[in-house]
């Protein structure tokens, strides 16, 4: 094998907006399975995100923080690809927004009236969740 | 000759509708970068979901159904993407005759089920003798999302309950604004050279391969139908800027002939008032 090199590349892509890319020495990904985290020379490895906050840290040793959606993760040796429907950097999300969206997800919730709006408010209570993680930077 | 103030009343009239087009055109060109945008974001998103679909299923054991070739006796489902508008070009009427010619040629011996979105082409082929399966509108043009996901919805669901065995989308793919050419995509069986090579590879698969493979073919769909939303509604702005840039410089063109027209009249009437004051003067 070639020799190592201590960074890989994340690129994270969505349909809303232009693809990010950067060097990481590691990558916190929010798996359907799990957190986990991608060094490099990771074995390749396929698998789907949950709403979540994706912790990059750059070759500095800054941490970079994104609040992602559902989607797909792809973990190749110097690659990292992140598909999710959407993606917000830290200072992008709008903390009052994710705050009010998770009050309303939570008194739905509270309601329970219908099946439907039962399973949507979950989602949203978890989309809510994940930006309020990344705003505050707080790694789970 | 038409008189002074008929003119007069026709460059007028000549001049509004030139100010309607300009407009027209500017909102088209505002729109169209919005849209342009979006498209180029959309893009990048639809080439790496279905890379990974691609690489995913060149490893899958068995087939998904979506890769599998059926009979071509079954019925197609026809999606066609026209726009809401007219004053386009021939926008509209291009994808109307395009889909006739399909329905008469290549797809003549098969059962097609249409589905149009927009309210011009939906409307024109109607009354053209087409038989609509279903029509949509563009009514939330801002938000291709969810109806490329309902249209893909509904489409997945009949081809798996085996109600239809291919499914074709006649759209414009948008190049530049005055270059939109049509392209007839099949989405289901998707056409993939699957080279079923680098087995060597171990992947991990979080759930298992199957469980992935199903849920980024499906995505796939609903991202690739946006994509195309996006595509037209591009090629529809594009179309539309183009016409009614023609259409003002036309009225630029014929204002200046009616300005001519009428400072030839009113030069007539000047000399022929002079002629008669000197006759009339000869008189005495």
């Amino acid at each position: 094998m070639s020799e190592q090199s201590n960074t890989v590349r994340l690129e994270i892509v969505a349909p809303e907006r232009s693809v990010m890319q950067m060097d990481v020495q590691e990558a916190i990904i929010p798996g359907v399975e799990g957190l986990f985290t991608v060094m490099p020379g990771h074995t390749p490895f396929f698998t789907m995100t949950r709403p979540g906050a994706v912790v990059a840290v750059d070759p500095k040793g800054e941490e970079h923080f994104f609040a992602v959606a559902e989607g797909f993760v792809e973990v190749l040796e110097d690659h990292i690809v992140i598909l999710p429907f959407t993606v917000e950097h830290e200072e992008e999300i709008d903390r009052d927004r994710a705050e009010a969206a998770q009050t309303r997800a939570q008194r739905r919730l509270r309601q329970r009236e219908d099946d439907i709006d039962f399973t949507r408010a979950e989602a949203a209570l978890e989309r809510a969740y994940a930006r309020i993680q990344a705003h505050s930077r707080l790694h789970y | 000759m038409a008189g002074l103030q008929d003119i007069k009343r026709r460059i007028r009239s000549v001049r509004n509708t030139q100010k309607i087009t300009r407009a027209m055109k500017m909102v088209a060109a505002a729109k169209l970068r919005r849209a342009q945008d979006s498209l180029a974001n959309v893009r990048p998103y639809v080439t790496h979901i279905r890379g990974l679909a691609e690489r995913l299923a060149a490893r899958a054991e068995e087939p998904h159904p979506f890769l599998e070739q059926r009979s071509k006796e079954s019925p197609v489902t026809l999606v066609v993407i026209t726009a809401d508008r007219g004053l386009c070009g021939g926008f509209n009427a291009i994808l109307v005759n395009e889909t006739l010619r399909l329905l008469r040629e290549q797809f003549a011996s098969r059962t097609v089920k249409l589905s149009v979105v927009g309210r011009r082409g939906s409307e024109t082929l109607r009354r053209r003798g087409a038989e609509l399966e279903a029509a949509y509108s563009q009514v939330d043009e801002d938000s291709p999302q969810r109806l490329g996901r309902d249209i893909a919805n509904r489409f997945m669901e009949a081809y798996r309950a085996e109600e239809t065995g291919e499914v074709y989308c006649l759209y414009n793919e948008f190049r530049s604004a005055i270059n939109q050419p049509l392209r007839l995509e099949r989405l289901l069986p998707m056409e993939w050279e699957s080279d079923r090579d680098d087995p060597s590879v171990d992947f991990i698969y979080e759930p298992s391969a199957e469980d992935m493979l199903n849920q980024l073919l499906v995505s796939y769909l609903r991202v690739e139908m946006n994509r195309i939303l996006r595509e037209a509604a591009a090629s529809e702005y594009g179309s539309r800027m183009t016409a009614m840039d023609a259409a003002t410089n036309n009225a630029g063109e014929v204002i200046d002939r009616l300005t001519l027209q009428y400072n030839r009249a009113r030069q007539d009437t000047i000399t022929r008032e002079v002629i008669e004051v000197v006759s009339g003067a000869e008189a005495l």
